[in-house]
Parts: structure tokens; sequence; C-alpha cells
């Protein structure tokens, strides 16, 4: 695994999906107001 | 355990919103369940489906080693988390090796805020994301005054 990100870094921008199904870009949740991102282990 | 993060944020959200910050929790499930599983547990979360992990390393999060099956905090979180009630459950069809992790990134699109799980169970803390919460709220009613 490279470096990890910190504080100062740029995000990085990538596609992904929503509840509904939609392709959506990472930025968009960012792009009007800040954004915590919580990356999730498994369900169970 | 995952479950207790997004708890945690569900629990949270009407505060981080009320100060104009968005929650958003990347999942590996496919959309569907990603949907239900939100549904369920936290309905204000924005709740994104990436079962090809491609965004977990893009963001360089790791995954679990042997190591992290002796570490004592893995457990203690284990305990902590069974104690609030939760039954860790199987992974089903995703990576029950990935970890998590959490990020706080402003509109500029830089990292404010970054926290990596180191263990099964490690969460950041709360406090610490509403300082940062709080500490951008500041700079937005200076930014409107």
């Amino acid at each position: 695994m490279s470096s990890k990100l910190k504080a100062g870094d740029f995000a990085p921008n990538l596609k992904v999906v929503n509840a509904d199904g939609e392709t959506i870009e990472l930025s968009s949740l960012w792009a009007d107001k800040p954004v915590v991102l919580s990356f999730l282990r498994h369900f169970g | 355990m995952c479950q207790a993060m997004l708890d945690q944020l569900a629990q949270n959200t009407g505060w981080f919103n009320e100060r104009g910050v968005r929650v958003a929790a990347v999942t590996m499930g496919k959309p569907y369940e990603a949907k239900m599983f939100c549904a369920q547990r936290s309905p204000d979360v924005v709740c994104l489906s990436n079962p090809d992990q491609s965004a977990y390393q893009a963001y360089r999060i790791g995954k679990i080693n042997a190591q992290d099956v002796i570490n004592p905090g893995s457990w203690s979180a284990w305990v902590k988390v069974m104690g609030r009630g939760f039954k860790p459950g199987s992974p089903g069809s995703q990576d029950a090796q990935q970890l998590g992790a959490t990020f706080i990134i402003g509109t500029t699109g830089k990292v404010l805020l970054a926290h990596y799980n180191k263990y099964m169970g490690d969460h950041p803390e709360m406090k610490k994301l509403q300082a940062v919460a709080e500490e951008l709220g500041k700079r937005n009613v200076v930014r409107i005054a």
C-alpha cells in the first residue's frame, strides 16, 4: 500500500454508484459543502 | 463492526448537517445492498456502493494482516462493540480483510482530516471529526460576514 493520504493532500476523485444505482463522481460530494467521507468495512 | 461506525455517523449526521457538512459512507455492497443497509441504520447518510473496492484502493486503505488478529486493540474494540449489543455478522461476499477509514474533505477537494483504521473495530473519535466541522463552521461564518 503506497503512502496514506494526509491533511493537505487532494482527495482522489473517481466514480462510484449511489444507493439508487446512479454513477456519481466523489467530487460531487464536496463540490458545495465539506463532507465526512467514511469507508466502511463489510456489512457484517 | 461496520454497523457500529455507521450508527455512530447516523447519530451525528444532524449535528454535521447543521454545520453545513455532508455525511457520506462508502460500502463494498452492491447498490441494492447499500440501499437496504443504510435505510435500516442511517437514512440521512449519503450511502455509496463500491463493490470493486477501487475507491478503497485510491484512498490507500489497507487490509487486515495476521498481526491485526492478535492486536489487543482489535479485541478490545470487539468487546466494546459486543457490549453495546452489536453482533458481528458474516461478511458474505464482501472482503472481510478490508479495513475502513474516514476523511473530512473541504470544498477545494483537499483532505482536512484522515483517519485510517488500524485494526478491526478501530474508528475515529467523533470529537475529532466534530472539532474539524466546528472550525469549518466558524470559517463559513467569517466568509459570510
